[in-house]
């Protein structure tokens, strides 16, 4: 709670520094606070975000700040969303693409018709596979360009009703194609060779019975053997944490306040 | 060098007498009388105490037994002369009890044991060549990896039952051993599966005692074969009595007991730690830390165990099986076909692997 105070705090002083006011019709689709966009590179982004905003009806953004004072980036950026009225009609549909330099943290904030077109998964991609390569690189404009036109792609598909997920992402359909193959190949000749190896083992095993022996087990008479002392003495407890892989359903997961998202480093 | 020879024969018709494992008596091969053990062994020492008292032991000129030996082939060596048919014979100084291959007469070679310890201990054959023979082509069946030719063309060479020399060791132990043990448990929290790793410092003390450890006491005799046959019930170990050597070859010990203890102790120490090691349980991994067994070396008997010994050759080679002369188990190792081998891998391999391509493509 103290970080989503001190998140406000810091937003409402940035916000002042601007002299902006706190209303989302104020805030430009593309906001850079810090600077990492020329001014031609500024004005062109907007534009572009503008015109994909009105054909889709879906707001697509992008917000720089300086510093988040270590808040989380998901949170912090799903608040700005809720708290500066982004979002394209009543239901507040949009996709926003948030970062933090100090931090290098960014986020990906989607609500009403952006949950649709931008999946779980769709949002991933996303990050992974468009903006984190760009960003770590820091060519910024390169990376709003490259999110803008997939963003575009997956509103096309959304709007032709079936949005980019597991089930329409090619790439990952091969990768999982690919990895069942080799295990499968892998299955198909290692098993029968263990199964096989067994086998031939305890045959094999049959032919050598002159064996010395290791033990005296059959000479230690009925009671023979006394156990005098028993202890189990507890010494101390480690813990160790293994995330489990769950394998992608699709579809996009939402909180009670109808928000989705996801967030990385870059 | 040549040596008395006693054989036991019988009281009606002279013939040779010999020890019958099914029986437990000694039989005449001739007139099929069977006498009780103890019956002719008062019967010998009554003749061999008539005989002291008349002074009738032979005199043997020892100057004649030849010169062409060297000494050192002449101390492994003994003569004797057939008491059934005057055949001169010359066996090994570790050979007790044999047969004369001239007329198959069982013999016992008395002198045989001077200056070594009298055995405290026999267990008379309970199986006889018959059985030997029956247990060896039985040990060949089910070997999926022997070849064909092995036992249609090979033969027993020689079936020989000896009586093996082997020292019995009594011995107490006792252990004190440490442990690292751990326990896991498991759940899930969200998206993680969190493993909690009891750790546990496990000890356990114990004493543990042993009888009648046996260690065979005769180089000739392949260990491995002798330890594999074990174990023999000793329930019927009888006082020791030469009267059920004749049928069969014996040997005397050539490997003292105090060599042999070191086999015997290596055994009680691993039934100890392994004796101990059975009552850490309910831990997910254990893993000793420090050990300490200390081994109590108790009496030391010296008995003679019956064992049938089988020679086979096949291609050029020798095989060599072993069977307890009481309990009939029977060991020996067989030669492996490869092409055999590779033809069960295969067979078994590459079907499943069919099998299995279909069902997951």
């Amino acid at each position: 709670m103290n970080k989503m105070i001190a998140a406000c705090i810091a937003l409402l002083f940035l916000t002042l520094l601007l002299a902006l006011p706190a209303s989302a019709a104020e805030f430009e689709l593309v906001a850079d606070w810090v600077g990492v966009l020329s001014d031609d590179e500024y004005w062109e982004l907007n534009d572009l975000a503008q015109e994909i905003s009105e054909r889709y009806q879906c707001e697509i953004s992008v917000l720089v700040i300086d510093d988040m004072d270590e808040d989380d980036a998901y949170e912090f950026a799903r608040y700005v969303f809720e708290e500066h009225d982004y979002g394209y009609g009543k239901d507040k549909s949009g996709l926003m693409l948030f970062i933090s330099m100090a931090e290098r943290d960014c986020a990906l904030v989607a609500h009403g018709y952006g949950n649709t077109a931008f999946t779980d998964h769709g949002k991933d991609v996303l990050l992974d596979r468009v903006l984190l390569p760009l960003l770590a690189k820091d060519n910024y404009y390169a990376a709003f360009l490259a999110y803008f036109s997939k963003a575009t792609e997956f509103l096309e598909m959304a709007k032709n009703g079936a949005p980019f997920d597991v089930d329409t992402d090619e790439v990952y359909q091969q990768e999982v194609a690919k990895g069942g193959f080799w295990g499968k190949l892998a299955i198909v000749i290692f098993v029968p060779l263990a199964i096989a190896g067994l086998v031939c083992f305890v045959f094999l095993r049959q032919m050598k019975t002159a064996v010395p022996q290791r033990t005296a087990d059959h000479y230690i008479p009925d009671g023979g053997f006394v156990l005098t002392q028993r202890s189990d003495m507890f010494l101390f407890r480690t813990e160790t944490r293994t995330t489990i892989e769950e394998k992608k359903s699709g579809g996009t997961t939402t909180d009670s306040g109808g928000y989705s998202g996801t967030k990385r480093k870059f | 060098m040549a040596t008395q020879v006693t054989n036991y024969q019988c009281p009606s018709c002279t013939g040779p007498l010999h020890f019958g494992s099914s029986s437990g008596k000694l039989e005449c091969a001739y007139c099929g009388t069977a006498f009780e053990v103890a019956v002719i062994e008062q019967l010998y020492a009554d003749k061999e105490q008539a005989a002291a008292a008349a002074g009738t032991d032979p005199q043997w000129d020892l100057d004649m037994a030849g010169d062409e030996w060297s000494t050192e082939e002449a101390a492994h060596m003994r003569a004797y002369s057939c008491p059934s048919c005057g055949a001169q014979l010359i066996c090994d100084d570790t050979t007790v009890a044999t047969s004369c291959p001239y007329c198959n007469n069982p013999t016992v070679v008395p002198g045989q044991f001077a200056g070594m310890l009298r055995p405290d201990y026999v267990i008379p054959f309970r199986m006889d060549k018959e059985a030997a023979k029956a247990a060896l082509k039985q040990h060949y069946k089910g070997k999926k990896f022997l070849p064909k030719s092995f036992s249609s063309d090979n033969h027993i060479e020689e079936l020989k039952g000896i009586y093996v020399p082997f020292w019995l060791f009594d011995g107490a132990s006792t252990a004190d051993i440490r442990y690292r043990g751990t326990i896991n448990h498991s759940h899930t929290e969200g998206n993680q599966r969190v493993t909690v790793t009891e750790h546990y410092h496990v000890a356990r003390s114990g004493s543990a005692s042993f009888e009648k450890v046996p260690v065979d006491g005769s180089t000739k005799m392949p260990d491995a074969h002798m330890d594999a046959i074990e174990p023999y019930d000793y329930s019927a170990l009888v006082p020791f009595s030469s009267a059920y050597l004749p049928g069969f070859m014996a040997d005397k010990y050539d490997v003292e007991a105090d060599t042999c203890c070191q086999r015997a102790n290596e055994r009680i120490r691993a039934s100890t730690r392994s004796a101990i090691a059975a009552t850490v349980t309910g831990y997910a991994s254990v893993t000793p830390e420090s050990e300490a067994i200390t081994i109590n070396n108790g009496d030391i008997k010296y008995a003679l165990l019956p064992v049938w010994m089988l020679n086979t050759k096949w291609n050029g080679r020798d095989f060599l099986f072993a069977m307890n002369g009481q309990t009939g188990r029977l060991i020996g190792d067989l030669p492996v076909d490869w092409r055999k081998f590779f033809v069960w891998f295969a067979g078994i391999s590459v079907p499943l692997m069919l099998l299995l391509g279909i069902i997951l493509f």
